[in-house]
């Protein structure tokens, strides 16, 4: 099977659940077999904005959602599933916001590195960043 | 800044006793996250309840707070506006601050007031 590295657009719907007014991911690339990348680009009516920032709450959804991505296109690669996987967050671990929130127009990119995958659990670190700046790291384990 | 509270959920009780903040929670199942969390199954998303967390510590200590730190937040229970403890009006979150240099740190829980758990937190805020 021809698996993408780069889904972008409505093609982000093959690796997650989460639908509108919950879409906290825009873009996903797959770097290796431990590492993802998620993207976004913040919006004035996403629903985490308010007085044109992305508050914390957006920051650990985007987070949650780019490894539920990454975790989707493993099992893709691996041939274990045909649908979008449905990912719950288990356990977040060691987040930091640093600096200033997010604002409007600006264009998040947070890096997941697989930690452990135990059974259905897998334990991830983040980066979130802004360009060269870092605005949030943590760890989570996620449930799928 | 009142991201959720009037929206996503109320309060619609609310005590204390010695250093712990009680209030009584009401989930409102029409709020619009739930047609993408997730189409058809309704699940409140566990950022929702780290964020309620945050309103009711700015509640409590009568001022604007930034969630600046998660040391750990673990989600026990899956919690959905469905949930009959949850329509009895019996979630319950709990929080204890404490005063730190330039903010509070706080231990919080949400429960169904009895012994079932949906997320325990334990994190720092920084004032605005």
């Amino acid at each position: 099977m021809d698996i993408q590295k780069i889904y972008k657009g409505e093609d982000i719907k093959k690796l997650l659940n989460q639908r509108k007014p919950i879409e906290m991911v825009d873009t996903f690339e797959g770097i290796d077999d431990m590492t993802g990348k998620g993207g976004l680009t913040v919006t004035e009516d996403n629903m985490f904005c308010y007085d044109g920032k992305f508050t914390e709450p957006g920051l650990i959804e985007h987070i949650a959602q780019s490894a539920s991505a990454f975790v989707s296109y493993k099992a893709y690669i691996d041939g274990t599933t045909a649908d979008a996987l449905l990912g719950f967050i288990g356990e977040v671990k060691k987040f930091k916001l640093v600096g200033e929130l997010p604002s409007v127009g600006d264009v998040l990119s947070t890096t997941i590195s697989i930690q452990s995958v135990v059974m259905n659990i897998t334990m991830f670190a983040a980066e979130t960043k802004v360009g060269d700046r870092v605005v949030a790291t943590c760890q989570m384990k996620l449930s799928v | 800044m009142k991201l959720l509270e009037g929206k996503y959920f109320n309060v619609i009780s609310s005590s204390s006793e010695g250093e712990t903040y009680r209030y009584g929670i009401e989930l409102l199942s029409d709020h619009d996250v739930y047609n993408g969390h997730f189409p058809g199954n309704p699940v409140s998303p566990g950022v929702c309840s780290i964020e309620m967390i945050r309103e009711l510590a700015e509640l409590s200590a009568g001022r604007e707070l930034t969630l600046s730190a998660i040391s750990q937040c673990r989600f026990i229970t899956v919690l959905k506006p469905t949930l009959e403890e949850v329509k009895a009006g019996k979630l319950t979150i709990e929080i204890t601050p404490q005063a730190t240099e330039n903010g509070l740190k706080a231990t919080a829980t949400i429960s169904d007031g009895g012994e079932n758990i949906y997320v325990t937190f334990k994190g720092e805020f920084a004032n605005k």
